[in-house]
C-alpha cells in the first residue's frame, strides 16, 4: 500500500509537471504579450518593455517555468489577466460550485449505469434499448443539455435551469449549498440547491451512466456465466446474494476503468454544461478565460482539474484492487 | 541447400465480400457503414449542393422551418439548413484528418515500439502511457487556448493527444504477434525486414486498429464540435456546427432551431459513426 501510494504520487507529480510544462511553453511562444495586456494597449513601449523586465518575460522559458514553479509550491498561480485576481483567488471562489456538481453528476451517472445495466440484464437482447443507448451515447453533450433545459425548465417548468440558487445572496461556510444549508440551519436552501443541480447534473451524469452501464452489462454477462457462479447458485444462494457478492464483485474492474475514462472526458463536457446553464463555477470561469485569451487562469486551472482528475483515478484503482484482490496495488 | 522462402505460394485472397460483410455487421450498424461514406460525399461537395448561398442573405429573419427553408433562417436571413451542410464539411473533414494522422502515426510509433522491443521499446511505451493517463481533452483545450483559437490549432492539439491509443493498440498486437508460431515459421524460413512486415505481421494489426478508428470517429466529432462550442475553432461568421450552437445559445427559448438544428446534425453524424464503429467491429471480430 504505502509503494503504491509513493508510486501513484511520484506518476502524479510527474504528469502535472509534463502537462504544466506543455501549456507553459506554449503559452511564451504565441505572440500574444502578457506584458501588454498589463499595461493596456495605449501604453508606451517602454512601460511594455519594463513590465516584460519586471515580470521576467525576457529570460529563456525554462528559467520563467522554474519561476512559476517555485511560486507554484507557495501557492501562487500568478494573476488573472480578466479579473485582475490572484488566479488562486479565483480558483478558491468558483471551485466549491464546481467539487458539488461535479460529484453529484459522478453520483447520479453511477446511479443511472447500476439502473441501465439492470434494465439490459432484466430485458436481454432488447434492440430498442440498445438503439437508445447508442443514441444517447451519440448525443453531443450541448445538445442533451440544451434539450433538458428546453423542455424541463422552458417549456415544463418543472426544475430551474439557471444558476445555483434562487437566493443569490446565500453564501454558507464551504461554498458546498447543499451542506451549507443544512450547517447554517436552513434546510430549505440545501433542497433549492439539490433541485437547481439535477438537470444540469443530468445532462453530465447522461454519457457516464451508457458508458459505464454498458461496460457493466458486458462484465455481468461474462461473469455469470462462469462456473464459480454456477458453484454459488448450486450451494442454495439466493440470485439476490449470487449477483451482488459474486457476479457483481467480479465485474466491478472494467466498468471502473471505464469510470475512470468518463472522468477524464468530463473536464470537457463540465465547461459546456455550465456554460448552458450558468452554473458560476471554474467550467465557467474557464469558458470566460478561454474567451479573453486569460493564459494564467488556463493554466491555473488545468493544473487544479488534473489534479481532481488523478485523484479520482487513484481512487478508481483503490476501489478495483478492493474489488478484485488479484489487481496488486 | 536453398530453403525456399516463398510464401507465395499462399492461396490468393478471397474478394472483399461487401454483402457479407454487411450482413454480419447487422442491418443497424449496415445503416451507418453505408451512411458514413455518403457524409464524406456531402461534406466535400459541401459549398456546390446546398440549396441557398449560404452566406447571403435568402429571407426574412428569424422564420421557423418550413418546407421552403428546412431548419429556418437565421438572424440576417440566411438560410440555416444551407449553413449547416457547410457545418458538416468544417466538422466532418477535420475529424477524419485528425483520425488519418493518428491512425498512421500512432501505428508507427506502436510498430517501431512492439518490432524493436528493449529498450527503445521501454521508452515509447513510457511515452504512450503518460499520453494516456493525461487528462487529454482539457489539456487539449489548454493548448488551443494558449496557441489562439482556429480549426488548424484545434486539430494539432487533439491530434497530439490522440495518437497514443493507436500506438497502443498497434503495439500491443506486434507484441502478440510476434510470438505466433507463423511469424516465427516465417524467420526460420529466413524471412525478413519489410517483407516480414508487410506479409506477416500488419494484416494481423490492421483489423484491430481499423475497429479502433472507426469506434473513435464519433469521439473525435464529439470533441472538435465540443472545442468549437467552447470557442477555439474557426472566428465568428464560419459555420462550425459547434459554434453556430454555442452563438445562438441565447436565442434557445426563442427561435430554438437556431441552437438545437447545428447540434442535431452533429448527433446524426456521431449517431451513424458509432453505428457503424459497432458494425464493423461486429463484422471483423466475427470473422
Amino acid at each position: 500500500m504505502l509503494a503504491y501510494l509513493t508510486k501513484s504520487i511520484v506518476g502524479a507529480v510527474v504528469v502535472l509537471l509534463v502537462m504544466s510544462f506543455i501549456v507553459f511553453s506554449l503559452q511564451s511562444i504565441i505572440p500574444a504579450d502578457p506584458a501588454r495586456a498589463v499595461v493596456g494597449p495605449n501604453a508606451p513601449l517602454e512601460t511594455v518593455e519594463a513590465m516584460r523586465k519586471q515580470l521576467g518575460l525576457n529570460d529563456p522559458v525554462v528559467v520563467q517555468y522554474g519561476r512559476f514553479l517555485l511560486r507554484l509550491t507557495q501557492g501562487d498561480l500568478g494573476t488573472s489577466v480578466r479579473t485582475r485576481q490572484p488566479v488562486s483567488d479565483d480558483i478558491r471562489q468558483f471551485l466549491p460550485a464546481t467539487l458539488e456538481f461535479g460529484l453529484a453528476s459522478i453520483a447520479l451517472g453511477v446511479a443511472l449505469a447500476g439502473v441501465m445495466a439492470a434494465l439490459q440484464f432484466l430485458v436481454p437482447g432488447s434492440g430498442g434499448i440498445r438503439l437508445a443507448m447508442v443514441g444517447v451515447g451519440s448525443t453531443p453533450i450541448f445538445l442533451s443539455a440544451l434539450l433538458l433545459a428546453y423542455f424541463f425548465w422552458f417549456r415544463l417548468d418543472w426544475l430551474p435551469g439557471a444558476g445555483r440558487l434562487s437566493d443569490r445572496d446565500f453564501a454558507g461556510p464551504t461554498g458546498l449549498n447543499v451542506i451549507d444549508g443544512i450547517l447554517v440551519g436552513r434546510p430549505e436552501v440545501s433542497g433549492d440547491a439539490l433541485l437547481h443541480m439535477i438537470l444540469p447534473a443530468l445532462a453530465l451524469a447522461l454519457p457516464i451512466g451508457i458508458a459505464v452501464g454498458r461496460s457493466l452489462n458486458g462484465a455481468l454477462h461474462d461473469v455469470m456465466s462462469q462456473a464459480y457462479v454456477r458453484t454459488a447458485r448450486g450451494k442454495g444462494l439466493s440470485e439476490t446474494k449470487v449477483l451482488l457478492r459474486h457476479g457483481l464483485r467480479n465485474a466491478a474492474t472494467a466498468p471502473l476503468s471505464m469510470l475512470s475514462l468518463q472522468i477524464r472526458l468530463l473536464f470537457g463536457s463540465l465547461l459546456v454544461v455550465e456554460r448552458i446553464f450558468g452554473w458560476p463555477g471554474l467550467g465557467l470561469y474557464t469558458v470566460q478565460a478561454f474567451a479573453s485569451a486569460d493564459l494564467p487562469a488556463v493554466l491555473g486551472v488545468a493544473i487544479v482539474f488534473g489534479t481532481l482528475y488523478i485523484l479520482a483515478n487513484t481512487l478508481i484503482e483503490v476501489g478495483q484492487s478492493m474489488a478484485d484482490p488479484r489487481i496488486s496495488l | 541447400m536453398i530453403i525456399s522462402s516463398s510464401p507465395d505460394t499462399l492461396p490468393a485472397r478471397p474478394r472483399f465480400d461487401w454483402r457479407d460483410f454487411l450482413r454480419r455487421a447487422g442491418w443497424l450498424e449496415s445503416v451507418g457503414i453505408v451512411g458514413l461514406p455518403l457524409v464524406t460525399v456531402v461534406a466535400v461537395l459541401a459549398p456546390w449542393i446546398t440549396p441557398f448561398d449560404p452566406q447571403l442573405r435568402v429571407a426574412g429573419a428569424y422564420l421557423p422551418p418550413s418546407a421552403g427553408h428546412w431548419f429556418g433562417t437565421d438572424e440576417i436571413g440566411r438560410d440555416l439548413f444551407s449553413r449547416v451542410i457547410l457545418g458538416v464539411q468544417y466538422t466532418w473533414l477535420p475529424g477524419l484528418a485528425v483520425i488519418g494522422f493518428c491512425l498512421i502515426v500512432g501505428s508507427l510509433v506502436g510498430l517501431v515500439s512492439g518490432l524493436m522491443g528493449g529498450k527503445v521499446d521501454l521508452v515509447l511505451a513510457r511515452i504512450i502511457d503518460l499520453f494516456i493517463v493525461f487528462p487529454s481533452t482539457l489539456i487539449a483545450l489548454a493548448v488551443v487556448a494558449s496557441l489562439g483559437p482556429g480549426l488548424v490549432n484545434t486539430m494539432i492539439a487533439l491530434a497530439i493527444f490522440w495518437w497514443p491509443w493507436y500506438a497502443r493498440i498497434s503495439r500491443d498486437d506486434i507484441r502478440r504477434l510476434k510470438a505466433r508460431p507463423h511469424v516465427e515459421a516465417a524467420r526460420i524460413a529466413g524471412v525478413r525486414g519489410p517483407r516480414l512486415l508487410l506479409r506477416y505481421l500488419l494484416p494481423g494489426v490492421v483489423p484491430a486498429l481499423f475497429i479502433g478508428a472507426s469506434l473513435d470517429v464519433a469521439n473525435v466529432i464529439m470533441t472538435l464540435s465540443l472545442m468549437s462550442f467552447l470557442g477555439l475553432g474557426l472566428p465568428a461568421p464560419a459555420p462550425e456546427l459547434g459554434a453556430m450552437t454555442s452563438r445562438t445559445l441565447d436565442s434557445l427559448t426563442v427561435h430554438w432551431w437556431l441552437p438545437i438544428m447545428p447540434a442535431a446534425i452533429i448527433f446524426l453524424l456521431c449517431l451513424l459513426a458509432n453505428l457503424a464503429g459497432d458494425g464493423v467491429r461486429a463484422a471483423l471480430r466475427g470473422a
